[in-house]
């Protein structure tokens, strides 16, 4: 669990020592805190490449508009940030 | 304010540029996880009517992009779990009903060795935006964790949030805190090495 809370907060100096000793001496907790960054890297990706899958990677232009009606119809009160043109 | 920071300001105070902006790059990414382009479409719209709510509290650090693709994580999530709850799913073993298993609980020993130690994981980490394999059990292992515990991981994760303001969000304690996150990573780890591991091998 150490290895896990020492990625959600510095831990008191004595902890940091024993994690880091212990990681030191224990490479299946080594590859585990690897892991656990492989996670926190892999939840915070944006991009994406790979095999195309056979669809139009964009909205079509029916779709867009109608996203940004349902925008306008939330937005009630025309003003300048107002979506109504 | 910043140059970076004025334009970030611009983009969020301007609604309208959004879906021109953005639009294709949500779509995109929702595409790759959920093959219905109709679901996909839903999805992405769902993520700009949160985000035309919810502009307020944008605070600034980090592009509009970014803060966009977080939301629309969240309702990916979200959309997942339904599904996985409406239908079993045949290619990633459920945890739900494994309580008794769970990895927070029985991966170490008395002595707080390894039970089951953790199995190598042959995936470049530099090169993750190519495993589409890996990603696709990610998100569907996501949907799998307690919602709970899936929301934490995201609010640490995916929103870059502080242990202070997911204690605010989750209205639990610091502690509760870790150890909810610690038991996510526990259990998304597993769900990857049984549902991924296997199929590359």
């Amino acid at each position: 669990m150490l290895v896990s809370e020492c990625m959600d907060r510095k831990l008191p100096l004595h902890r940091q020592i024993l994690v880091h000793a212990h990681l030191f001496m224990c490479r299946y907790c080594n590859r585990f805190k690897k892991q656990l960054l492989l996670l926190r890297n892999a939840a915070g990706l944006e991009d994406i490449h790979g095999e195309e899958f056979g669809h139009s990677h964009t909205l079509s232009e029916d779709a867009r508009e109608r996203i940004k009606q349902a925008m306008r119809d939330l937005s009630p009160n025309p003003g300048p940030d107002s979506l109504n043109t | 304010m910043t140059k970076k920071q004025a334009e970030i300001h611009s983009q969020i105070e301007n609604p309208e540029s959004w879906v021109d902006l953005y639009g294709d790059f949500l779509y995109h990414f929702t595409l790759s996880r959920i093959k219905d382009p109709s679901i996909a479409e839903d999805l992405v719209q769902e993520t700009f009517l949160a985000a035309l709510k919810a502009r307020k509290n944008f605070r600034g650090r980090s592009s509009a992009r970014t803060w966009l693709i977080a939301i629309l994580k969240h309702k990916l999530v979200d959309y997942i779990r339904k599904r996985v709850r409406e239908q079993t799913s045949d290619k990633v073993e459920s945890m739900f009903n494994a309580a008794a298993n769970d990895p927070a609980d029985t991966s170490f020993n008395d002595v707080g060795d390894w039970r089951v130690r953790p199995s190598k994981w042959a995936i470049d980490p530099m090169k993750l935006y190519e495993q589409k394999e890996f990603m696709d059990v990610l998100y569907q292992c996501l949907g799998e964790l307690p919602e709970r515990q899936a929301e934490a991981f995201m609010l640490r994760e995916i929103d870059g949030f502080s242990t202070e303001e997911i204690c605010k969000v989750l209205s639990i304690s610091a502690t509760n805190s870790w150890v909810m996150l610690y038991r996510a990573r526990m259990w998304l780890r597993r769900c990857l090495e049984n549902n991924w591991l296997n199929t590359e091998s």
